[in-house]
């Protein structure tokens, strides 16, 4: 049988939900006929309600809508920097801890012959794969498609607020055909009569 | 996708080519883990950053990750050590101990309010007054109450979050619930938070 003060170190585990069965019983069963532990553990239980009020935050949903492309296009600008940079510094690393002139004369006519080389390198791979599985996109391949679904979304936007001002609702059924048609086709590549439907112009359009 | 597939799977999904997997797991955790490191940074700014930055790395690592635990312990370890270089770059003054030395309570929000009962004590201030007393625990305590109590990791998730023992987890816990309880309880009776 575990004391009153034995029992006080467990106080925290009680209210946290981390005492075992055992132990869980042993409490309850103190709590009954102890009013200085009921008194200790509604401090703590208050505590805990007080700090889970008042660290609920709210995070603005426009601030983590793009997240994802954000992060796609990191890895674009990470990985078509990081390669060229960590070659030459190699380089001049050697050239450093030498402290040869020989060495460092054709490190030059070696690094003149790197931008060649790069070029056809990095064109042929627009940016540096960072998995090596084909079926992987690269992070530039991502970003590209986040845009076009950017450019599908505009478009549906756009498409909706011709159709729907002024309260047109007649026009929602057109509109809504209008928009099945229009499926797959991207921004740039819809014909204006498309985006003008009624003879808007495009500056006092959309 | 099924949310109710794994994360486990989803990562074995990626690694087998399946590029979606990867942007589901983002969907998953952005949240939980842009309100971690705001919790830690305070700055929405600097969270955004360091989300993105979580999960760069996340991207680049996981084509080597093992199951060898959860992989949502893996991201907020990573999160975690993220903050930890966050603190450390941005104040080089203060030392940013890891060890659990307690940090001086030398200006109590508690005793400014008590001197002046008649301030009524607005909703906001109240949160900011519990929010002052949960930034003044040690960096341990810290981190392992907003770890359960916040981002809802059990024990043994946080031992190896923070890299600890599970053991020196619970220890935190307590003496962080002991110092909030010390804390928080002269106010309430006052009727001050
Ligand atoms: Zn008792």
């Amino acid at each position: 049988m575990k004391t009153c003060k034995q029992l006080k170190e467990l106080h925290t585990e009680y209210i946290c939900d981390l005492l075992d069965d055992e132990r869980m019983n042993l409490m309850e069963e103190h709590l009954q006929h102890c009013p200085s532990c009921v008194h200790a553990v509604g401090a703590l239980k208050n505590v805990l309600c007080l700090t889970g009020e008042a660290g609920t935050i709210s995070i603005p949903e426009p601030i983590l809508n793009n997240l994802e492309v954000k992060v796609y296009k990191r890895l674009v600008i990470e990985s078509s920097q990081s390669a060229p940079v960590s070659f030459l510094s190699r380089i001049f690393g050697v050239i450093r801890s030498t402290g040869n002139w020989r060495i460092a004369a054709a490190c030059c006519i070696l690094i003149l012959s790197v931008p060649v080389a790069s070029i056809v390198y990095y064109q042929s791979r627009s940016v540096v794969a960072p998995l090596s599985s084909n079926d992987i996109q690269s992070p530039h391949e991502r970003v590209e498609q986040y845009k076009r679904q950017q450019y599908q979304a505009d478009l549906d936007n756009a498409l909706e607020t011709v159709y729907l001002r002024d309260d047109d609702w007649a026009s929602v059924g057109a509109f809504q055909k209008m928009k099945e048609q229009g499926k797959g086709h991207l921004w740039e590549s819809f014909p204006d009569e498309r985006l003008h439907p009624r003879g808007l112009a495009p500056n006092g359009g959309i | 996708m099924d949310t109710m597939v794994e994360d486990e799977i989803l990562v074995a999904h990626f690694q087998a080519g399946g590029q979606d997997a990867f942007d589901e797991l983002m969907k998953r955790y952005k949240h939980k883990i842009f309100s971690y490191l705001l919790r830690s940074v305070k700055n929405f700014e600097d969270a955004e950053e360091l989300t993105i930055e979580v999960f760069v790395k996340v991207y680049r690592a996981l084509e080597d990750w093992r199951p060898q635990a959860r992989f949502s312990t893996w991201l907020y370890r990573i999160a975690y050590n993220l903050s930890i270089d966050h603190h450390r770059s941005k104040s080089r003054r203060m030392t940013y101990s890891l060890d659990d030395e307690e940090l001086p309570l030398d200006e109590p929000m508690a005793n400014d309010l008590r001197s002046n009962p008649e301030w009524q004590v607005e909703e906001k201030d109240r949160h900011r007054i519990i929010r002052d007393a949960v930034d003044r625990l040690s960096p341990n305590q810290k981190a392992v109450f907003m770890l359960n109590r916040y981002d809802g990791l059990q024990l043994n998730e946080i031992a190896e979050v923070l890299g600890i023992a599970e053991g020196t987890v619970k220890i935190h816990l307590h003496r962080a619930m002991k110092k909030l309880k010390t804390t928080l309880e002269p106010l309430w009776e006052k009727n001050e938070i």
